[in-house]
């Protein structure tokens, strides 16, 4: 996994065409999975937490003992200022019928105890505009066929999804195209867990995806 | 519109499995993962029906009476479902809803078999069905 993904980075350093801000995150990336814990690589991969997870590297190597890497390391401190996939919002998809079964059965947040799954809301825009039918979505998002089929197609949109224990996902709560460790979907979409927010709360809002 | 997987295992005669969720036949659901996606078998029955109306309409009730004897959380799940996709897809089965009201009274529901939680899922389930089936009617025996 980690050679796939690094031999990705290499060809797409070699795009002539990357601003320097691109090619500064891919070598930060790169770097950082050269030299990472195993434990905590794909957080960085997966942007997750890329900023604390660049910083530990750097910490636990030292930016001297590292020549020219720790220029790339000393660039990926700059890269503080990336914005978080997350820190923009995440939105939940899911269908009028689903909302109104688990209400009926005396539910009283979007989700259950253990977490609602969430993909960034920019990246939900971008999925919802660009599908052309809720199979689309179902796929972006690695949904069973059918999952969204029935009732309003809803999205639950949270204001500030750090704020509720962003985490990877559980493996254990995955359906069949999870995959697990990596923080995306089938469709490649960052995908976190955090704790479900209660019906009616500010911050976390229900709307009809129309169209779909 | 069906699932492939789900209405494969139907046209084997799965129905039981399939509504109950046990073992391989259990489905995450995505917005409850711990839950079994009922609305997704019972949408993938409805759209079946479309073919063969008395043939799965027969089925469907065959397992719901089986259903019903072991769990009644999951016996109100599945036929809360139904309620909820009849009305968003407008395809109904030919069951007698009032007959598993009736069913249902039969049924000694003993108050230690559920837990808190379970209890109050059903009281929730049973009151939305109550209210959209005047004569789906049981009294819970922690409802006195």
């Amino acid at each position: 996994m980690n050679r796939e993904i690094l031999a990705e980075t290499d060809s797409q350093l070699a795009d002539p065409n990357l601003s320097s801000t691109e090619r500064t995150a891919l070598k930060s990336s790169k770097f950082a999975i050269e030299n990472a814990a195993p434990d905590n690589w794909y957080d960085v991969v997966t942007n997750v937490m890329p900023t604390n997870a660049i910083k530990n590297v750097v910490k636990k190597v030292g930016t001297k003992a590292l020549g020219n890497a720790g220029d790339v390391a000393k660039g990926a401190e700059k890269m503080s200022v990336m914005p978080h996939p997350f820190s923009e919002g995440g939105t939940h998809i899911t269908t009028s019928d689903k909302l109104e079964l688990y209400k009926q059965r005396g539910a009283t947040t979007y989700g259950p105890d253990t977490g609602l799954y969430v993909v960034p809301k920019k990246q939900a825009d971008a999925l919802l505009s660009k599908a052309k039918t809720r199979k689309d979505i179902e796929v972006g998002l690695g949904l069973k066929e059918g999952s969204l089929s029935d009732g309003k197609l809803i999205r639950v949109d949270i204001d500030n999804p750090l704020d509720r224990k962003l985490r990877l996902p559980d493996p254990k709560t995955g359906n069949e195209f999870h995959r697990p460790r990596t923080g995306l979907t089938t469709g490649n979409l960052n995908e976190a867990v955090i704790d479900a927010p209660t019906v009616g709360i500010k911050g976390a809002r229900k709307s009809i995806v129309r169209g779909k | 519109m069906s699932n492939p997987r789900v209405l494969s295992w139907l046209k084997e005669g799965k129905f039981y499995e399939c509504l109950s969720g046990k073992g391989k036949f259990f489905l995450s659901d995505y917005s409850y993962p711990s839950e079994h996606d009922i609305l997704l078998v019972v949408s993938t029955v409805l759209e079946w029906a479309k073919d063969e109306p008395e043939f799965v309409s027969d089925k469907f009730d065959k397992a719901l009476r089986k259903i019903i004897e072991e769990s009644v959380l999951t016996f109100l799940n599945i036929i809360s479902s139904y309620l909820i996709l009849k009305k968003s897809k407008k395809i109904e089965l030919d069951i007698n809803i009032k007959d598993y009201a009736n069913l249902l009274q039969s049924i000694k529901v003993h108050n230690d078999k559920y837990s808190d939680q379970e209890k109050y899922q059903i009281s929730c389930l049973s009151a939305a069905i109550k209210k959209g089936v005047p004569e789906f009617d049981i009294v819970l025996p922690w409802q006195g």
